[in-house]
Order: structure tokens, then sequence, then C-alpha cells
């Protein structure tokens, strides 16, 4: 009777465990570096994803970073006339980063609001969505909207249609894209995602974690004035006191600017 | 087109063109060669434009011109141009101000107006500085024999008023006689400004003793350098301290630049007339006041800001 129990769990756990083997196998990742360093020449890097799917599908590659509080400041007029940060809104979720990554065939689906769509929730607008803003500011989407704007300015979110296939042999195709890293993404840990599209739907996943940190010139200078910010001040003044009495001697005691 | 050479900040959380920053700070040092005036309230407005953040952009300002003031204080120093008593009791009053500034922007960064305030303060000071020496300059032009600043013309109310403070003393290298809270209240006042906008204060620092002290101009432009160099020193290490936006690799750059434009700079002043100069300065200033006065007017791109600077 045991046995008779165990085989049943067994065929059942077998069962579950299918789709998401066969998954693994349609979606292939080749490996690519799980970190990024930001060096005294860094300004922003590439990451080069490629890999194989089956010829009938899509892949879509997500770059997020944590999601996490943030307080703004909406602008608003002073006197009627001058602009000027007013009231503080909190928006509740915010991811450090958000990049996507389609074929252009699928970039449409990422332009028109489809809330049933599961690939259209994979998108900026699904996130939109999803993000809260306290207190209701009482205009709707728009502030979240212009958050989404100021991010997207400054490189760390962005829809891009930059995954190409290469041609199709033994029902497989092979997909490469590059994630474009802005100069302004901060360090910290992100994930890289790759999901298979078949028929409008999810049908795998396969995720990867990517650190961004500080390292050799930047990491001590940041540890510095951030960690011992009296003493990165008086070097600071040292430093610049000694380049002035050499720019001086160099240049037979110029006057200054000032 | 690929840029060549980058360098990131992490201080300003950002990358910047290396040949672009020092490109700007020969391009200010430049003016400042040719105009015999400092550069610092260019420098801190065109590095906002380059997507420094303001609180970075004023604090490391400050810090570049730590370095190009100490050549200068030297100099005028050997030629015995510094009212050391008098440059003294400003650097008080600097250094009270200038701390008073940096805790004022330090409130202000976690109200998320700091960036405001600096807007609204260039907008001001650059307006009046530009008005007054576009006018100054467009009288002497006509006139062609400018009388030297008023020196005691008249006993004015202003100079009833300080003949009338207590605590008379005698400066005797500027050969005028003052209450010493006169350069207290006046450098704090200065000290303030320096803080917020990043400044030597100089081109504010250079009126107020021309006409408010009265002093000699021989001895006007070694003690504002004499004065500014410690004031900057004490703005830099406060704002290093107390909001982490000096970027002192962005200064040196910025500083490098600053002193080879401003030795080309001198040599092409020399070539042009003063009045001329004039003109040019004054309008020069009255454009970046009105770049800033548009910002604040017209409706931005977005509607939102970060709170603490960036």
């Amino acid at each position: 009777m045991k046995s008779t129990c165990a085989g049943i769990i067994t065929f059942f756990m077998l069962m579950a465990t299918a789709p998401l083997l066969r998954a693994e196998e349609l979606l292939q990742v080749s490996p690519f570096p799980d970190g990024v360093s930001i060096g005294t020449f860094y300004s922003g890097t590439k990451i080069a994803i490629s890999g194989t799917l089956p010829a009938d599908s899509d892949v879509v590659i997500r770059m997020t970073g944590e999601a996490a509080p943030l307080r703004m400041k909406k602008k608003g007029k002073v006197f009627g006339l001058l602009w000027m940060n007013r009231d503080t809104v909190t928006f509740d979720s915010v991811p450090k980063a958000f990049l996507l990554h389609t074929p252009p065939n699928l970039e449409d689906v990422f332009k028109t609001r489809q809330k049933d769509s599961p690939v259209w929730q994979l998108g900026l607008m699904a996130l939109e969505e999803k993000i809260t803003v306290s207190p209701d500011p009482g205009d709707g989407r728009t502030v979240v909207k212009e958050l989404l704007k100021l991010k997207e300015k400054e490189g760390i979110y962005a829809v891009s249609g930059n995954v190409h296939y290469a041609p199709v042999s033994d029902g497989r195709k092979k997909f490469e894209a590059e994630i474009t890293i802005p100069p302004k993404l901060s360090p910290g840990a992100y994930k890289v995602e790759a999901f298979l599209i078949q028929n409008g739907t999810i049908a795998a996943i396969d995720d990867h974690s990517l650190t961004v940190a500080l390292e050799s010139f930047p990491k001590i200078l940041s540890l510095l004035a951030f960690d011992h910010g009296a003493m990165y001040g008086v070097l600071a003044t040292l430093i610049a006191v000694v380049a002035g009495l050499l720019t001086g001697f160099f240049f037979k005691g110029g006057k200054g600017a000032h | 087109m690929t840029v060549p050479w980058h360098l990131y900040l992490p201080i300003a959380g950002n990358s910047v063109n290396i040949l672009l920053v020092f490109g700007m700070g020969g391009i200010v040092g430049l003016l400042s060669g040719i105009f015999g005036v400092g550069g610092g309230f260019l420098m801190t407005p065109l590095l906002i434009m380059m997507g420094i953040p303001p609180t970075v952009a004023a604090a490391s300002d400050s810090n570049q011109i730590v370095g190009a003031s100490t050549a200068g204080t030297i100099a005028h120093f050997r030629m015995g141009n510094v009212d050391i008593k008098m440059g003294l009791l400003l650097l008080v009053g600097g250094v009270i101000g200038g701390t008073g500034g940096v805790q004022l922007i330090k409130v202000l960064n976690r109200l998320g107006s700091a960036d405001f305030l600096i807007s609204v303060t260039y907008v001001l000071m650059l307006g009046f500085i530009g008005i007054y020496m576009f006018q100054e300059s467009l009288q002497a032009m006509r006139t062609r024999h400018k009388k030297p600043p008023a020196s005691a013309s008249k006993p004015s109310t202003y100079a009833r008023i300080v003949q009338s403070l207590p605590g008379q003393i005698m400066f005797d290298k500027s050969g005028v006689r003052l209450s010493i809270l006169m350069p207290l209240i006046l450098g704090g006042f200065v000290g303030v400004l320096s803080a917020i906008m990043g400044v030597g204060g100089g081109f504010i620092m250079v009126p107020v003793m021309v006409y408010l002290l009265r002093m000699p101009m021989h001895v006007v432009v070694g003690t504002s350098l004499f004065q500014i160099l410690f004031t900057c020193v004490n703005v830099t290490i406060m704002q290093a301290y107390s909001n982490h936006t000096v970027d002192f690799v962005l200064a040196l750059i910025l500083l490098l630049g600053s002193t080879i434009g401003a030795q080309f700079g001198v040599r092409i002043s020399k070539k042009l007339k003063a009045d001329q100069l004039k003109i040019l300065l004054a309008s020069l200033v009255l454009v970046v006041m009105v770049k800033m006065l548009v910002d604040l007017l017209l409706t931005p791109n977005i509607l939102l800001a970060y709170i603490g600077g960036h």
C-alpha cells in the first residue's frame, strides 16, 4: 500500500515539474557576465545576451533593480509665476532600473494598454499601473507618468526593440540582444530575466542576478566622501591649495579667479 | 559619435567627459582672464547645464575656487596688496555666514527647495550686477572720463550711519576708519551667498569693498582673494561634512582648465578697451541670468524632482 502511495506521489511530482523542465529546454540562455564594475573611466557599458529558442517563439529580456519606496517633490508654481518643488509624494515600489528589450515584432504590444495580455504585463505601462502614490495627488496617473518620464530621460528605464534573431536551423533560432547600462545606474543588485513567449503567453523564464559595484578609485572616493566627510573635506581643500600653489608656480603667480 | 574620454564621478553619481569639463574650465578661465573678475558665477550654472546636480556643482565649484584663489592671494600678498586686518574680520563674518549658508542648504535639501534657492539667488544677483555694470559702462563710454567710485564725496545718510556704529578702528592698509561690525556683517552676507551659490563671492565682495567699505581699488582685489580663499576652505569642508556634495576630482579638472584659460584671457584683455570689456562682461552676466530666469518661468519638462539634490 505504502509503495503504491509513494509511486502515485512521485508520478504527480514528475507531472508538476514536467512543464518547467520542458520550458528550460525550450529557452537556452548562454552565460553572460554577472557583474558590472564602475571604475575610474566608466561611462556605462553594454551586456550582450544570446541564446536559442524554438523557431515559432519570441524572447523578451528585462533587467530590473530592487524596488523601493521613493519620496519626491512635485513641482508647482509659487506666486503663480515661478516653478519650484512643492508637495512631497511617495511612490510605493519603484525599481532602481527597468530596461526592457523586445524583438521588433513585439514592440507594438507594449505601446497599447492590454491589461489581460501576460506579455503586456512585462512592460513599462504595466509598471505604471502597479506603482501607487501617497498622498493621493488627485491627478490620476499623471504623477506616475512623470516619474517614468524622468527615469526614461535618465536612461535607467527604457524599452527597445533590439532583440534580433539569427536564421532558423533544426526548428530553433538564435537570439541576440544588447543591454545598455547607463552611467547613471547606481551600484546595487539587479535581475536579468529572459521570457519565452509562445502564443501570447509566457512559456518559460530564465533569470540571472547582476551586481553593479563601485571599484578602485570611485570606491575609495565614495567611502571617503560618505563615511569620512570631514576628512574628505580637509583633503579636498589641501589638494586644491597644493594645486593652486603649483599652478601659481608654473604660471608665475597668476592672479587667480574668484 | 563616441565620446573619447570619460571619468566617473561617484559623488555626482554620473560620468562626465573629461575634455568637456576641462574645456569648460578653460572657457570660464579665459573669460575670467579677459574681464579680470572671477568665473565662479559662470562655472556653477554651466556645471548644472552639463547635468551635474546643482548642490554638487555649487560645492565642487567652492573647492575649485580654493585652488584658484591660493595662487592669487600669494601673488598679491607679495605686492603688499592685502589688508590682513580687514581680511580677517571679513573672514570671521564669512565663516559664520558660510556655516549658516551650508546649514540652510542642508535644511532646504531635506525640504527639496535647495535647487530653487540656488537658482533664484543667481537670478537676483546676476540681474543686479549685470544691469549695474551695463549702466556704469554705458555712462563711462559716453563721458569717456570715468570718475573713481564714490569715495566720501559727500556725507550721505549711509556714511553717517556707518560713522555712528560702535567699535570704530583704523584700517591702515586701506586708509579707512570703520566700525568693526561693518566687515563682520558684510563678510557674513557674502559668506551666506557663497555657500548658497558655490562661488567665492568675489563679484559681490569687490563692489562691497569699493562702495560700502570704501577701500582703495589696489587693496580690494588682494584682500578679496585673501578672504575668499578662507571662506571657500570653510564652505568646502562644511559641504563635504554635512552634505557630501564636494567632488574634488571635478574641482581639480576645472581648476586646471581655468588656470590655463586665464593665461590666454589676460593676453586677450590687453588688446581690448576697458569699457568694451565691461559691456561684454555685463552682457554675458545678463545672458546667464536670462537663461536661469527662463528656466524658472517656463513649465518644466518633468514635474517631479528628487529630494536632496540628486
